[in-house]
């Protein structure tokens, strides 16, 4: 009986490690955009971004609904998924990549420092490299990590016509902030 | 005994197993989002298909300031500058209330018509789990004519008509959208070479996108019954032009009227006799809150 017993404690506590090192995931993630030009500013807000990040292998990918985007102006939120991000055809932006400088990283560690995320980006079906700092804060209870960094619109195929350039910026500045916490 | 140890062992690693086997993080995250519901937006670029409604409201807090213009008939020729010397205006202010109630005024030069609607949308078609196939939106329109007539001693409710339609529209993809619109329209007074104070008809319209900002539209409506001899069935063409907050919709049809009761049931032109108006609609939108 004493045997049994161990063995299922020992089963758990492999199955516990296990769970350690999987994923962790943010369902409830943000990524901002801010674009600034002449005539108007425009931001949007996606509060539903799930990101993830493997500590075992140093991985990260982000998955959002481009209809998940909230603008101050309704009729701006349509046309962005109706005319430039054409969200019916492609409905997320996602990334995918890796910490460069992982090995030299103690995620186990409460603190604060820098990784470098270097990786793929896709939007609007078109992928794209991208490298970018990423800031964790890290402690005993979660891992919060954001970064920012600037996209070309013309990268991605989407195309600002003429009347509305003096309304849409052709540099959009991205930010995401994701919340990982640790299983308990 | 040895068994039994075992067994356990393995089912304890069979439950970390799937946390372990997920292989591509971003597969993972993707799955989780694939099935979720969204809601198809921008079936048609503006609350007009042409003359009639579309399935389309305004979002919450949005006010809307329609003016639509219909010019005499292009039969007239160079004399008369294809129609472009007889104008006809309709000037409307409209504002969403909620997501889904939609009300508007309007107030149109032809026969000095006050008009006010309220609009309301019964199913929105969606992807996803649990999705919608179409988009419904009931309307209810209201006109008021004030035009002085001599001959008869009119109260209020006799210069009254009403229409309500059940709009039904599908996007089938970006570049089409179909709408069916059953239609009925009821007048208190009518005249006495007229016949039916009730009528009822069918609507039929669509889109094509030419390009992210342009589309050719089309809208017909076929009435059962006829007010009297003259009338002829509501055909329409045009073009929409979306530029950031504006619609600008330019349109040829053999309507002159342009609330729901009069281009359905009032058209006395006929569209392949070459009797078409030139027109537009102009719409301006504004978020208030």
């Amino acid at each position: 009986m004493k045997r049994e017993i161990l063995t299922i404690i020992l089963g758990l506590i492999t199955a516990g490690l296990a769970m350690a090192q999987s994923p962790m995931v943010d369902r409830s993630g943000t990524a901002t955009f801010f674009s600034e030009a002449p005539l108007e500013n425009i931001e949007a807000t996606n509060k539903e971004v799930l990101g993830a990040i493997d500590l075992d292998k140093g991985t990260l990918a982000v998955s959002m609904l481009m209809k998940g985007f909230h603008f101050d102006k309704s009729l701006m939120e349509e046309h962005f998924n109706e005319n430039y991000v054409e969200s019916d055809k492609f409905p997320r932006a996602t990334f995918k990549g890796v910490i460069s400088n992982f090995a030299a990283l103690d995620f186990s560690k409460s603190g604060s420092f820098e990784a470098e995320a270097d990786g793929e980006i896709e939007i609007h079906g078109v992928k794209k490299p991208l490298k970018t700092t990423v800031k964790f804060d890290v402690s005993a209870k979660d891992l919060k990590a954001t970064t920012a960094f600037n996209l070309a619109v013309a990268d991605f195929d989407i195309e600002i016509p003429t009347i509305v350039f003096k309304n849409i910026a052709e540099v959009v500045e991205v930010k995401a902030f994701f919340n990982f916490s640790r299983p308990k | 005994m040895m068994v039994k140890q075992i067994t356990l062992t393995l089912i304890s690693l069979a439950l970390a197993l799937p946390l372990l086997a997920q292989d591509d993080l971003l597969a993972g995250l993707e799955a989780e989002q694939a099935d979720q519901k969204a809601l198809v937006d921008a079936t048609f670029k503006g609350t007009r298909l042409i003359n009639g409604h579309s399935i389309e409201t305004r979002k919450q807090g949005v006010m809307d300031f329609i003016i639509a213009h219909r010019f005499g008939t292009i039969d007239g020729g160079a004399y008369e500058l294809f129609g472009l010397d007889n104008a006809l205006v309709r000037i409307g202010l409209e504002y969403a209330l909620t997501d889904r109630l939609y009300v508007g005024v309007g107030r149109s030069s032809f026969e000095k018509t006050y008009d006010g609607f309220a609009k309301y949308r019964l199913l929105r078609q969606s992807t996803g789990k649990g999705s919608v196939p179409v988009s419904a939106t009931w309307l209810s329109s209201m006109a008021l004519k004030t035009l002085k007539d001599p001959t008869y001693d009119l109260q209020f409710t006799d210069k009254l008509a009403f229409t309500h339609q059940l709009l039904l529209a599908r996007k089938f993809n970006n570049g089409l959208s179909l709408q069916l619109m059953p239609t009925w329209v009821h007048r208190n007074l009518i005249g006495e070479t007229d016949l039916n104070n009730d009528i009822l008809a069918l609507g039929v319209g669509g889109r094509i996108k030419l390009s992210q900002r342009v589309a050719l539209c089309a809208e017909y409506y076929y009435q059962f019954q006829h007010l009297n001899e003259n009338t002829q069935n509501a055909l329409a063409i045009g073009v929409d032009i979306e530029t950031g907050g504006h619609v600008f919709q330019l349109q040829f049809t053999n309507a002159t009227s342009m609330v729901p009761k009069g281009f359905v049931s009032e058209t006395t032109n006929d569209f392949f006799k070459g009797e078409i108006h030139f027109g537009f609609n102009v719409s301006r939108t504004f978020q208030l809150n």
